[in-house]
């Protein structure tokens, strides 16, 4: 921390004196009750209970402690994280190590420990091929990894002491990091203290009157909804003498260590008098300081709290009892000591710009893939601050194996960016950059002390170099653009140049984020420097406390030391940081005076480009013998399988306001039907299209509201497949306004379409109002469910007045696009594959308004149709009209809609559904002559499963039908089970039908 | 703060026999930064001794240690530290040790040592 000259001054100050207080926090028990299930399992997550003897289920909060044990409070049998708890259960973790007995004692603890998290990933029960992931055990993917989250910063637990009655702590989010850079909103929640909660960033003091031990609560809602949660820990205790709530009253401390190749501060610790000390519990250091006659405390990362010296955690592994001295013994270290010791699970995580999955993350780069991590694969966050100091650079992947909490994150940043994690003396987390991988190591830091003779007790013990550690480097990675562009470049550098030095090893760094090759040749001279530096550790005791340093964040110092200072008669002036430092104290004379070892940097000179070949080939000196390939025997391209389409079993439908269901045995008499709406929001549906595959797409009208124009602007959602969660693709807040100025707009989805052959092609049509009521733009985006964006940067400009409903299919031509013209004609057009490019724009001369064209159940000729109120149109291609003038109609009916449409294999035979419970109406000329099918209740969506074999739903029911126009016309019920899944009335709005992969097998 | 008492006390309570000696003891030297200078503690120690001693004057330091006990400080009146006079001045904030104790001689107590800690000079 850097003082101010005139507190740097004081520091150094003799005499100085620190008394240390000892606070061990004992969390409050919020419940008490036994294990009501006779037979109970083990692993149960579930666990009724009965016999409460203390509190209630109504105090319990998501994350706090379960102890379960053979006696009230105790926790021989094991201790587990809550995830909710009701009138009669408790849901826990994950627990296979339980070994559970009815009318255990279960022990609700307002404490909320360092858990690992455990993802699930469970094989698909409809798709035997295909998994789907949870975290936590039943956690869905909705939007957790695009809307992503914030590290939230509320400093170290506190010890407080009661001075005359009243215990202060400063309480300030600094250091809060949403990783979208949202605004935030802020709510505390002072338990024990006054006043007891704020919804400011930056509290203040808050002040505690009653000795106890209490837990501080700070929840952080960014403008896009994530909401993160942590806890802080407050010991209030009388001073020692002053009354009976005291801190700890006789214990020792040998020595108070932390280092940065530990991550962290270890101490051991003896208790006299204190009978029992839980694992995991937090120990806290509060300091009392003198500098010479001025009583003050300086020092510490967090503002306000120079007085707290140090916080950890007991180390479960380490308690020891000694009952003749009526002592226990532990170790205390840093919460990188506990998270070490936490076991989590794999990950593999990949960067997307519009991740829908749980292995997607949005853009990724270290700190969104830390925070995913931590937030999802632990509960570090729920208790501790995290800070990031050093450049970040987006990465593609973010791969873990099943290690540490602590290894996961510290390698990623220390195999990617050179860096390191570590925790502060008070117990914050911060993810840093080394010194050396900045551009200008030795320009880049303002040291915060110079350190002189004054400074240091005795002689300070320096190392010294004479050859070179290494002789040469070699280091490589990738700069990578992020998920948007997606673009990568491969870059590789030498140091200290192509030829290496005569002494020393060789080393080799590669896969580390770059930015380019002229950073990363500075990089490759930095680490050779560094790594033969002279004088690179210097080790010393200090003559003043030095409570302005700290093993991190990494603090520069300069020191100096002359000729004359040492028998070596050396001179050295340079920057180094605190690598170790160990603090010894002597409570009968109240010192506390630190050991620091510190590392040197120096800036190297740039290394060499080492280019890569683009082509290893190197035929100049070796040449392979020449060999013949066998000829590869003949073989023939497999026959596609044709469904036949009376035994389709796999169909999809969309219901008004109930969302998607869907079931895979339609062939039967009576279809199951299931719900897939999970994370799926099931207002303003509006359409749906479904791969060949089950992959679905579903547009949302007016889910993000409208903007100031009141236009609509809606969502796209893609699940995997029936049954699997769904997650957000697509909505017009991802793209801004490309025409953003004096009237900003945003989108509506006009269309959206898919090429149900290809498991995951997307095109959607965002439709965007200019001027009002006479010009009106289309800008395509096109991807797939991994995101969208915008094709190109013209857009397709229809200059048509305040319509907004345009309709896609696919044909073997090509996307088919159905609209109005400026004179609110029909039209179509053909667009290019990725939607960049309008051609062959035809308008029908009839008029006639709100276009729809059917989407084709097989990738043939076009069709297009038009309806509404007036002639349908058709055509075989999509763009040459046929049968489109005056009353020469293929079909008409006044004062009936046409509520769906669809056509057969080759555009000929055309099926409409009416409202009006008239039925359907088809035409096998291509629309020249309609007939009324046998079919009359009211239809609101159609679907042509293959062949004569159509699907027709209509209100509260699903029928298919086989024979249209055949004196053998079969129409069966296959509505089965809809009626009981589904309360009340309804009305299905879409069909599709796709292959499950047990039927592709 | 001057001693109330002009004398020895704890918690301005006098002792009964005054003792034979009182020293402040030297400091410990916790080492010699750069430029040679010494590195000492803040707080220092004053013993107080006794040649002789009724037992009931010792069983009253015994019952004052006593009392002081995990938790508490006391106040000592001890000639101040580092005056050009011989005055007393009130020391707060201390702890002392146990008092130590010779042999019985002819129903007295000898050598008794009383050791004051923590005194902030």
């Amino acid at each position: 921390m850097r003082l101010s000259n005139s507190d740097l001054e004081l520091s150094r100050t003799r005499p100085a004196q620190t008394k240390l207080d000892l606070f061990v926090f004992q969390p409050k028990v919020v419940m008490q009750c036994l294990v009501n299930e006779p037979g109970i399992d083990k692993g149960e997550r579930v666990v009724n209970y009965d016999t409460v003897s203390t509190g209630s289920y109504l105090g319990v909060e998501d994350g706090m402690t379960l102890l379960i044990g053979t006696t009230a409070g105790a926790s021989d049998v094991g201790r587990l994280r809550i995830r909710s708890a009701s009138a009669t259960q408790f849901v826990l973790s994950e627990n296979d190590d339980i070994n559970w007995s009815d009318n255990l004692h279960l022990t609700v603890l307002r404490y909320f420990e360092i858990w690992p998290v455990f993802p699930r990933i469970i094989q698909n029960p409809n798709n035997e091929t295909k998994v789907i992931f949870y975290k936590d055990f039943n956690i869905p993917y909705s939007n957790q990894n695009f809307v992503l989250g914030t590290f939230v910063n509320a400093g170290s637990h506190r010890p407080v002491l009661l001075e005359n009655g009243t215990g202060t702590v400063y309480y300030s989010s600094t250091g809060t990091f949403n990783l979208l850079g949202k605004s935030l909103t802020y709510q505390w929640a002072f338990e024990g203290g006054t006043p007891t909660g704020s919804t400011s960033a930056n509290p203040g003091n808050v002040y505690y009157t009653t000795p106890g031990d209490y837990v501080t609560r700070l929840t952080v809602t960014a403008a896009n909804g994530a909401v993160d949660t942590t806890y802080r820990y407050v010991s209030v205790k009388n001073k020692i003498g002053e009354g009976s709530n005291t801190p700890i009253v006789r214990w020792t401390m040998n020595q108070l260590s932390g280092s940065r190749g530990e991550a962290g501060y270890s101490g051991e610790f003896t208790l006299y008098d204190v009978t029992h000390i839980e694992e995991n519990a937090v120990v806290m250091l509060l300091a009392d300081d003198w500098y010479g006659g001025t009583h003050v405390s300086l020092g510490g990362n967090y503002p306000n709290a120079e007085k707290i010296f140090f916080v950890g955690y007991v180390d479960a592994g380490s308690i020891k009892y000694n009952y003749r001295e009526s002592s226990v013994t532990f170790t205390a270290t840093s919460v990188t000591g506990i998270m070490k010791k936490t076991t989590g699970f794999s990950i593999s995580v990949e960067s997307k710009s519009n991740p829908n999955k749980w292995f997607e993350l949005r853009d990724m780069d270290l700190r969104r893939a830390m925070y995913h991590f931590l937030r999802w694969h632990s509960t570090v966050l729920k208790t501790t601050d995290f800070n990031w100091v050093g450049q970040d650079y987006k990465i593609q992947f973010f791969d873990a194996d099943r290690t540490s909490l602590f290894d996961a994150i510290d390698n990623l940043i220390r195999g990617t960016l050179i860096g390191s994690i570590s925790a502060d003396r008070q117990g914050r987390l911060w993810a840093e950059v080394d010194p050396q991988a900045y551009p200008d190591p030795t320009g880049t830091f303002t040291p915060v002390m110079e350190i002189t003779r004054r400074d240091w007790r005795d002689e300070p013990t320096i190392d010294d170099v004479i050859n070179d550690e290494l002789s040469y480097i070699e280091v490589g990675g990738i700069a990578y653009s992020g998920a948007t562009t997606g673009t990568f470049g491969a870059f590789l550098s030498g140091a200290p140049g192509l030829t290496p030095s005569f002494t020393g090893n060789v080393e080799q760094t590669t896969g580390l984020a770059l930015a380019g090759q002229s950073q990363l040749n500075q990089l490759s001279g930095n680490l050779w420097a560094n790594k033969n530096q002279e004088y690179p550790n210097i080790s010393m005791e200090m003559s003043n406390p030095a409570r302005n340093l700290d093993i991190a964040p990494q603090e520069v110092v300069r020191i100096r030391i002359d000729p004359s200072d040492t028998v070596k008669n050396v001179l050295i002036d340079k920057i180094y940081i605190p690598e170790s430092i160990t603090w010894s104290y002597d409570s009968e004379n109240m010192v506390l005076l630190p050991s620091i070892e510190y590392h040197g940097v120096v800036t190297g000179i740039p290394g060499d480009t080492i280019t890569i070949p683009a082509d290893v080939t190197d035929d100049s000196e070796f040449e392979f013998p020449g060999f013949n390939f066998p000829k590869f025997p003949p073989f023939a391209l497999p026959i596609l399988s044709i469904i036949d389409p009376t035994t389709i079993k796999d169909v999809v439908i969309l219901v008004k306001d109930y969302g998607v269901f869907y079931t895979n045995d339609f062939d039967s008499d009576s279809p199951t039907w299931q719900e897939s709406n999970i994370a799926l929001p099931q207002t303003d549906l509006e359409a749906i299209e479904v791969s060949m595959t089950g992959r679905m797409f579903c547009h949302i009208n007016n889910v993000v509201g409208s903007d100031a124009f009141g236009n609509w602007l809606g969502s796209i959602y893609s699940a995997q497949e029936p049954g699997a969660p769904w997650g957000l693709v697509f909505d017009a807040t991802m793209v801004g306004n490309p025409e953003a100025g004096a009237f900003p707009r945003g989108y509506t989805i006009m269309g959206m379409g898919i090429d149900r052959w290809a498991d995951d092609v997307l095109l959607i049509l965002g439709g965007l109002v200019v001027t009002i009521a006479s010009q009106f733009l289309i800008y395509p985006f096109y991807g797939n469910s991994g995101g969208v964006s915008i094709t190109n940067s013209v857009h397709l400009d229809i200059t048509s007045a305040n319509q907004r409903l345009a309709r896609l299919t696919l044909g073997l031509l090509g996307w088919i696009f159905t609209y109005h013209d400026s004179s609110d004609k029909p039209s179509s057009a053909k667009l290019s594959t990725n939607g960049s490019s309008m051609s062959d724009i035809v308008t029908h001369s009839g008029g006639a308004s709100n276009s729809k064209v059917h989407t084709r159940s097989v990738k043939t000729l076009d069709t297009a149709i038009l309806k509404k109120d007036t002639p349908s149109i058709t055509t075989t291609d999509g763009i040459s009209w046929i049968g489109v003038s005056g009353t020469a109609v293929p079909y008409f009916e006044a004062g009936d809609r046409f509520e769906s449409i669809i056509a057969n294999d080759d555009g000929q035979q055309i099926v409409v559904g009416i409202s009006n419970a008239k039925g359907l109406r088809y035409s096998n000329n291509f629309g020249a002559t309609w007939i009324t099918g046998s079919f009359t209740g009211t239809v609101t969506a159609v679907w042509h499963f293959g062949e004569d074999v159509y699907g027709i739903c209509g209100n509260n029911s699903v029928y298919s039908i086989q024979g249209l126009n055949t004196a053998t016309e079969i129409i069966t019920d296959k509505t089965g089970n809809l009626a009981n899944i589904i309360t009340g009335a309804f009305s299905v709005m879409a069909m599709r039908h796709y292959q499950s992969q047990q039927q592709l097998q | 703060m001057q001693g109330a008492s002009g004398t020895y006390a704890i918690n301005s309570t006098r002792f009964i026999l005054q003792p034979t000696e009182g020293e402040w003891d030297s400091r410990e030297i916790l080492g010699v930064d750069g430029n040679g200078h010494p590195i000492y503690p803040a707080v220092r120690e004053f013993h107080i001794t006794w040649g002789l001693a009724h037992p009931n004057d010792v069983k009253q330091l015994i019952d004052t240690y006593n009392a002081l006990g995990n938790t508490g400080t006391a106040v000592f009146d001890l000639p101040k530290w580092g005056d050009a006079d011989y005055i007393f001045y009130s020391y707060s904030g201390c702890t002392m040790r146990e008092p130590e104790v010779g042999a019985y001689f002819n129903g007295y107590i000898s050598n008794v040592r009383l050791t004051l800690m923590k005194v902030r000079t």
